[in-house]
């Protein structure tokens, strides 16, 4: 909190003498400066909200006695895998991971084919009632998940499919902010399109996979990439839904086997790190449309 | 056969806006049939109902010798060009002409035969492979025509489809279009708003107007005898000169001047009010060569624009400016020539000289009327007067 | 057009075959959704014997026992501490990073990437980690205290601390944390013409002027946004709980869904849907008010920093 407040601090006092609008000249009493005054605000305010995970990352390489050091020190020489050891040898983390990977990706799979489905009738059909589904679909997105929580439980464990992966996945398989979001998307796009394959003779459906999905790549990505997140970190719903061991998914493993082993804190940072993994990596490879899918929540506000 | 009928069409929307209200037509076999109006007249929603986009709320829709009233637009053997093209952004100049053959199932053999046919005579060849992305405004203009064109339908239709276009390449395209009509020979129903695109196309010209046909004749005939004052101040640039007026004695008296009518009008005879109708072509500079014969007026322009060829002259005249709805929806969707300066009640006239007269603005002038170009309209329903007389012209002589 | 195919679209509308598009949708969101929240209000009013597997009619009395469990009152005391810090909090310093990542800079990109990357860390990753790294007897935090001359805290096994780095926690990492106001901040940012700045600052404004007269109106949507959102997000709170504390020290982290959670695997599921019930009814109090504020505020804007 603290750390807030001392960067807050530092924006302001360089933000009140000089703000330069746009590339604007650098202010008087900033020229000292071989660069932009700017990167003495930026530079501590991103690595400070980086440095837990840089942390995490180096923790996973140390020994227990390195781990309470400051500053945080490995030295190449000694890297320590001990961690990562431990956890491929004694724990079912490759099980877990294995688990969150299928759970993921087909609620990835399927939200992207449902919700065009969906989003592509409220878009372009005309049929009865179509107001006032979109208006229920859309009022589901404001219920706060624990009013849902005790009944979805019950009928999963009537389904037979509580401590399953079933009964992560069904829960997912559509999102009706994916299904909002497309739908979105597809009023955007010229009807002539459709209208011109459809008099090309391309039924409804063809025309959806011939000319409307290709089109709608950048409204897919951002619902996978939303999905994938969701999916992934998810805790809430696995924790109370699965109980059993092998069907932990990865934030479940992690933190169950927190609570078993105090006692080795390099490997929970090595599991930490497994878990974070997949979705960094797919973070800095696709950072522009991860930005842009995060910041489309806000559209419907 | 890819003659159109359209027997008693009419467009009712949710809510009770009728769009097109009865519209019976005929387009012939191989004709060039312009659908042409002010935008909201209802002629991008006939077309759709000939397309099969929209449906009919009443009529019938027949193409060749089948009612087509209620069969999908795929079963119609139609295509259609769109205003924006509508190429898929996502396949290349290839692709989207073999896209209509490949959804039919047409053998492979046919379907390059035709796109590498289609491709020639357009001047695609070079860019199959490219993406519309890539095509300037032209390019994809041909394309969507190719792509029409490659289905062999028997009957095209255009919305439009030189509207997105510069003026420089509108021109060249309106040629293309009336020379691959021309080598084509299909029956081809085209909207647009502008009547110059209009009269140069159109075998036949369908002028429309909240939804109803007012007049559906060749370019000379909508031109020389507009049925009503809604044709007469569409068709023609600049548009025609409309006053109020009356007629007495065997002359036309407006703004103090008195024409006399021409020695055949069947008006002669007449006392009325009528509205008045001038062509700018139909005033010539008075001078030695001009015709004697002909009356004339003394006017002072308060405008004078050179353009080459021609000069328009604008002057003021003294009498009331028609203000029928009809005029001023013409007016404001196609001419859009609202005055800045709005001056009195005063009727403005614009008279289209010959290049080599050298009017000055201020300076009286004097100017002749042919006195066999003038048209007369009831002031109340807008109908053109002393028409019957005439033996009605063949539409098809163009 | 032939008469049975008008009864269809009598019944159904133009195109029936909408429905067969919409199925799965609309087979998930009213099974998983809407009928679980009135299941839910009929579950908090019934009473379910564990042992003789027999439900009774309980009346109001779920509600009655909750009011005065101390366990539950706790969790909520804990869980309104916890949003009352974290919402402010949250979205001050994304508004401050989102203003500082919109200037134009050399490695701006570099800068944007490290200051996102939280966003993407679940929860409970965060909550391990932070565990770890505040642990009272190993933890780095101690060890940089140690440096710096103060005594060694007691963090999470304090059971004020430890909520309060619960919030610092959220405020670090997660779907809603600061990187995440950041971006939706930097987004409504970027959504600004640049020639209403520069028309601003012709027009001799300066920075603050401009900030006042430009950046805040533009921003007032997508804070009033935030303001709900992560309101939403602090009653909700549970993966970080438990990722760290599991609830502990004694009951001193314990959250109300946390709550929830455990009546849930205790199976006292009336105690839960209407503890649910109760903090619904909270939140629709709190959408009320805001809603009430809007319509008290006049329509401008009233800034970035409501």
């Amino acid at each position: 909190m603290s750390a807030v407040a001392s960067r807050r601090r530092g924006r302001e006092q360089l933000d009140s003498p000089a703000r330069p609008v746009a590339a604007g000249p650098v202010k008087k009493g900033w020229r000292w400066l071989p660069f932009d005054p700017w990167h003495l605000a930026l530079a501590p305010a991103t690595l400070l909200l980086a440095a837990p995970l840089l942390w995490m990352l180096l923790a996973s390489f140390m020994s227990a006695q390195q781990l309470y050091k400051f500053p945080p020190t490995i030295i190449p020489g000694s890297l320590h895998l001990d961690g990562y050891r431990f956890l491929f040898e004694d724990t079912e983390i490759s099980t877990w991971f294995l688990n969150s990977l299928i759970v993921s990706s087909v609620c990835v799979v399927a939200n992207v084919l449902f919700c065009s489905m969906a989003g592509y009738a409220f878009a372009r059909m005309r049929f009865r009632g179509s107001g006032i589904t979109l208006g229920i679909m859309l009022a589901t997105m404001v219920i706060p998940f624990q009013l849902t929580l005790i009944p979805t439980f019950i009928i999963f464990e009537h389904l037979g499919m509580i401590d399953t992966l079933w009964s992560l996945i069904v829960p997912s398989l559509v999102t009706p902010f994916g299904v909002f979001l497309l739908r979105q998307f597809f009023l955007s796009l010229p009807p002539e399109l459709e209208e011109a394959a459809y008099m090309d003779g391309c039924s409804r459906w063809k025309i959806l996979w011939t000319i409307v999905l290709p089109l709608a790549r950048p409204a897919l990505a951002t619902v996978a990439v939303v999905t994938f997140l969701l999916t992934w970190n998810d805790v809430s719903w696995p924790a109370i839904a699965i109980s059993s061991e092998a069907h932990n998914t990865l934030p479940l493993g992690v933190a169950s086997f927190r609570s078993r082993s105090e006692q080795n804190p390099s490997a929970i940072m090595a599991a930490n790190v497994i878990a974070t993994l997949p979705v960094l990596l797919a973070f800095l490879a696709a950072q522009k449309t991860f930005v842009r899918s995060i910041a489309s929540g806000a559209v419907k506000g | 056969m890819g003659a159109i009928h359209l027997n008693g069409v009419s467009k009712v929307y949710e809510g009770g806006v009728v769009a097109v209200d009865d519209v019976s037509l005929e387009v012939r076999d191989g004709e060039f049939m312009v659908l042409v109006g002010p935008s909201g007249c209802g002629k991008s929603t006939l077309l759709r109902m000939i397309a099969g986009l929209e449906r009919v709320s009443g009529g019938q829709v027949v193409i060749g010798d089948t009612d087509v009233t209620h069969v999908a637009p795929p079963d119609r053997d139609i295509a259609m060009v769109f205003q924006n093209y509508a190429l898929y952004p996502h396949k290349t100049v290839r692709e989207n002409l073999a896209f209509g053959l490949k959804q039919r199932k047409a053998p492979k053999a046919l379907i390059e035969e035709r796109v590498a046919d289609a491709a020639r005579m357009l001047g695609l060849e070079e860019m199959l492979q490219r993406k519309p992305s890539q095509l300037s405004g032209g390019q994809r203009q041909r394309v969507a025509i190719g792509r029409a064109m490659v289905r062999e339908p028997s009957a095209f239709l255009l919305d439009e489809p030189l509207s997105n276009l510069d003026a420089k390449l509108r021109t060249t395209m309106r040629g293309e279009l009336a020379r691959l009509h021309e080598r084509l020979g299909i029956t081809t129903v085209y909207v647009t708003h502008d009547q110059v695109e209009a009269m140069t196309l159109g075998t036949r010209v369908a002028v429309l107007r909240g939804g109803v046909v007012q007049q559906c004749a060749s370019p000379q005939e909508l031109y020389r005898r507009p049925r009503n004052l809604f044709v007469a101040a569409f068709i023609g640039s600049p548009a025609m000169n409309l006053v109020e007026a009356r007629i007495e004695g065997g002359c036309v008296r407006f703004a103090g001047l008195a024409i006399p009518l021409a020695d055949g009008s069947p008006l002669r005879g007449a006392a009325r009010d009528v509205i008045l109708g001038v062509r700018p072509a139909a005033f010539t500079a008075d001078g030695p060569r001009a015709d004697e014969a002909l009356p004339r007026i003394e006017v002072v322009p308060d405008l004078v624009e050179h353009l080459g060829d021609e000069v328009h002259v604008s002057f003021g005249l003294d009498a009331t400016p028609v203000q029928g709805d009809a005029v001023l929806a013409a007016e404001e969707d196609v001419h859009a020539t609202r005055l800045l300066v709005e001056d009195a009640p005063r009727a403005r006239f614009v008279a289209v000289l010959d290049g080599r007269t050298a009017p000055v603005a201020k300076q009286p002038m004097s100017l002749r009327v042919d006195n066999e170009q003038l048209y007369f309209f009831d002031p109340a329903s807008g109908e053109a007067l002393g028409l019957a007389a005439e033996p009605s012209e063949q539409p098809a002589a163009a | 057009m032939p008469p049975h195919r008008r009864l269809v679209e009598r019944v159904f509308g133009e195109t029936p075959s909408a429905w067969l598009y919409l199925l799965p949708a609309v087979v998930i969101i009213v099974g998983l959704a809407i009928v679980p929240v009135f299941w839910s209000l009929l579950l908090s009013f019934q009473d379910k014997d564990p042992i003789a597997e027999t439900t009774s009619w309980a009346g109001f009395d779920n509600y009655r026992e909750l009011f005065h469990d101390e366990k539950f009152r706790g969790a909520v005391e804990h869980t309104i501490t916890y949003t009352a810090l974290f919402v402010p909090l949250s979205i001050l310093g994304g508004l401050g990073l989102a203003l500082l990542l919109n200037k134009r800079v050399r490695f701006i990109g570099v800068y944007r990437t490290l200051a996102f990357v939280p966003v993407i860390v679940s929860a409970t990753v965060q909550g391990v980690l932070f565990s770890v790294i505040f642990d009272d007897q190993v933890g780095v935090a101690n060890g940089l205290l140690d440096k710096v001359g103060i005594a060694p805290q007691p963090f999470f096994s304090d059971g004020r601390q430890a909520l309060l780095l619960l919030v610092l926690a959220g405020l670090w990492a997660g779907t809603s944390c600061i990187s995440f106001c950041a971006v939706i901040f930097l987004a409504a940012l970027q959504d600004i013409p640049r020639e209403l700045t520069e028309a601003a600052s012709i027009d001799g404004a300066r920075a603050w002027g401009t900030f006042k007269a430009v950046t805040a109106p533009a921003l007032a949507p997508v804070t009033i946004f935030l303001l709900l959102w992560q309101t939403v997000q602090g009653i909700q709170l549970f993966d970080l709980v438990y990722g760290s504390t599991a609830g502990g020290p004694g009951d001193a982290t314990v959250v109300v869904v946390y709550f929830i959670y455990r009546s849930i695997r205790e199976s006292a599921y009336g105690t839960g849907a209407a503890a649910s019930y109760i903090v619904v009814a909270g939140l629709a109090a709190i959408g009320l008010a805001f809603w009430l504020g809007r319509f008290a505020v006049s329509r401008r804007g009233r800034g970035a920093t409501a």
